[in-house]
């Protein structure tokens, strides 16, 4: 019985990696609020200089977080008023389908159009903030400028920030999400696991054959 | 039943799997739209603001229409068929439905294709703006659009005029050496034509990054680029003189290469590092510049990182840049060893190992020193089954009372220690009586005999 169960858990966990996850913002989302596009083209990594927030997620070492209200914009936006358009310092057009503004403190790198409103609230909102940390500047990213849906738009600008290691923060995920994430983690212990559990099966073979 | 019960934990695991929603935020959404174009609508200043947020950004105003929406009809005109660049034009015109004027609406002018105003209709479906004329172009298009807000009953609709644009062309030259040192000063030598008192942007690009300076320029100006903050190689320079009034803009652009110099580097790594232990590498550079040491991408402090994976890996060192020295590395393969890593592999090993070797104490040692003990050379087939019996038995009672049979012992020594141990203690006297009878008389164990101790051991 022991066994079986064993035998489930490995298969189950084998389903949930080989199965999208339905999470929004999470890398292993393939639908269009997933970042799997950027997952491809970007190197991730914990505690990098540059960090993806997901609405909900937070940052409490930079006190930034991303809050739930939808911003929409009823005349700057990209077709539909649930795509704002956001303008980066350069003032080049990004599109933020489904955006939250970024709360914290920091310079604001971008920012939604002044037409937008979250609630009733009308913007500009920040959609990406530069925090100084001790000696490191830490750029936080919203995750709708990423998302499968955005990268249409906004994929030269992914590109850019892609030159450095990027951390994608989620807030919350379905089990093939974390499945993926506890799997990228142990990733260096895979292989010497992979191989005491080999050897440790074929020693208990071997010993039930013996007797 | 085995399989009956592998499929129906992995069903439940799964089962377990899909009742576990995301838990990812709900977002609140603004519900009424209308409303929130109508205090777009409402605010002139929020317009203007808008206005040139579109216009940086270079957005045109795109709101999709109901499918059902009446047509509409756009007239536009200005107060000139001809103006000067840098002076503003009265534009004005009218939008109807069906006849009837659209009251309230919001009409987006584009010059050239820039959104350079946005009015709103009046009672009587009349609009007015001011639009700025900065096109540098003979005839430029001035366009108005009406888009209409989510919701509305009506379908976009557009007209345009052409306008007759008075300008001054103006010439810009650009004038920088082809190459210059990492660190030393770039001069760039502008000069404009007719002399004009105007803002110059220059650019330098080399594809991946951009530096933009400013400077006024009258007739002639020099600019003295740092060129420390640049990283080496190919710039395009781009000059460009902001247009003033009814002077056009101009452009310029030059090439120059930053060349910087290449320091010597080489290192030296053991063939084996371990994780968690210093990491013994020697690096030579010259000049002297400041060294970083990384094992494939992850930064050496001195130490190997206890998380570095077991086996074979690239170890790099690279020389920060500094002008006039542009940055280098050498690497070296080396192979490394994580001991916690391998401690888990040794440790299944061990554990195989343990419980592959045979037993101490197992039936065949058993059977091994009872027929020791019994010194004898072959013994009649019988025999040998009465001290296999014997063996079995003082197998099964020395795992129960921890005490192994050894040789130096007799029969009936171990069997008195082990006697307790066993369910029906006449079975193992009769065993052993067997056992001691078959190695020490020529009489051998009848079959019937043999054949009782077998029954008799079964309820030991």
């Amino acid at each position: 019985m022991r066994g079986a169960i064993i035998a489930a858990l490995l298969l189950a966990v084998a389903v949930l990696y080989l199965t999208p996850s339905t999470t929004p913002y999470s890398p292993y989302n393939p639908g269009p609020n997933g970042l799997s596009e950027l997952a491809q083209i970007c190197r991730t990594s914990a505690n990098a200089d540059v960090v993806i927030l997901a609405p909900g997620a937070s940052l409490p070492n930079l006190n930034v977080s991303a809050s739930t209200a939808e911003i929409v914009d009823p005349l700057a936006n990209f077709g539909n008023p649930y795509i704002p358009a956001a303008a980066d310092v350069n003032r080049t057009a990004l599109a933020a389908p489904n955006a939250t503004p970024l709360i914290g403190n920091g310079e604001v790198l971008i920012a939604t159009g002044p037409t937008s409103f979250a609630g009733t609230a009308r913007g500009p909102y920040p959609l990406a903030l530069a925090v100084r940390e001790g000696n490191r500047t830490v750029y936080i990213y919203h995750a709708s400028l990423f998302t499968n849906l955005a990268m249409r738009w906004n994929s030269a600008y992914a590109e850019r920030i892609c030159a450095r290691p990027v951390e994608i923060a989620v807030a919350g995920g379905d089990p093939s999400h974390w499945v993926h994430e506890y799997l990228y983690a142990a990733r260096p212990w895979i292989a010497p696991a992979a191989l005491a559990t080999m050897f440790l099966y074929l020693a208990l073979k071997a010993r039930r054959g013996r007797v | 039943m085995r399989r009956l019960a592998v499929a129906l934990a992995f069903a439940a695991v799964l089962a377990l799997a899909a009742l576990i929603k995301p838990t990812a935020p709900t977002l609140t959404t603004p519900v009424d739209l209308r409303a929130l174009a109508g205090m777009v609508k409402s605010d002139p200043a929020l317009l203007a603001e808008a206005a040139a947020f579109l216009n940086q950004t270079h957005l045109n105003v795109t709101l999709p229409a109901q499918p059902s929406a009446a047509p509409t009809e756009m007239a536009i005109g200005a107060n000139a068929t001809a103006a000067r660049a840098g002076s503003h034009v009265a534009v004005s015109g009218d939008l109807t439905s069906r006849g009837r004027p659209v009251a309230g609406a919001l009409i987006a002018i584009y010059l050239q294709g820039r959104l350079a105003a946005l009015a709103q209709t009046d009672a009587r479906g009349r609009f007015n703006a001011s639009v700025y004329i900065s096109a540098y172009v003979p005839l430029a298009n001035i366009t108005a659009v009406y888009v209409p807000p989510p919701g509305s009953p009506y379908a976009p609709s557009s007209a345009s005029i052409q306008l007759r644009v008075l300008f001054n062309a103006t010439e810009l030259a650009l004038s920088a050496p082809a190459t210059v040192r990492w660190g030393d000063p770039l001069r760039i030598e502008i000069s404009q034509s007719p002399p004009v008192e105007r803002q110059v942007v220059v650019a330098l690009s080399n594809g991946t990054s951009t530096v933009v300076l400013r400077t006024v320029v009258r007739d002639e100006a020099v600019l003295a680029v740092p060129t420390a903050g640049l990283s080496p190689g190919n710039y395009t320079i781009n000059a460009t003189a902001q247009p003033k009034g009814p002077w056009a803009p101009a452009s310029a652009s030059a090439q120059v290469a930053v060349a910087a110099a290449e320091p010597q580097i080489s290192l030296r790594a053991p063939p084996v590092l371990v994780a968690g232990a210093p990491a013994p590498l020697e690096v030579y550079v010259e000049p002297k510049l400041a060294v970083a040491t990384f094992l494939g991408e992850t930064p050496l402090g001195g130490y190997v990182p206890l998380e570095a994976p077991t086996g074979p890996a690239v170890v790099r060192a690279v020389a920060r840049a500094a002008p006039p020295y542009a940055s280098a590395q050498a690497s070296a393969q080396v192979f490394v060893v994580n001991p916690m890593q391998v401690a888990v592999a040794a440790a299944a090993l061990f554990v195989a190992a343990r419980r592959l070797r045979p037993r101490r104490g197992g039936l065949e040692e058993v059977r091994r020193e009872v027929a020791e003990a019994a010194g004898r050379g072959p013994l009649p087939e019988r025999a040998e089954a009465a001290l296999d019996l014997l063996a079995k038995a003082f197998h099964v009672l020395g795992e129960r009372a921890g005490v192994r049979y050894h040789r130096t012992m007799t029969y009936r020594e171990y069997a008195a220690r082990v006697e307790s141990y066993a369910r029906d203690g006449g079975c193992l006297k009769k065993i052993v009586e067997l056992a001691e009878r078959s190695v020490y008389s020529p009489h051998a164990p009848t079959p019937q005999e043999i054949s009782e101790a077998r029954i008799c051991a079964g309820r030991l």
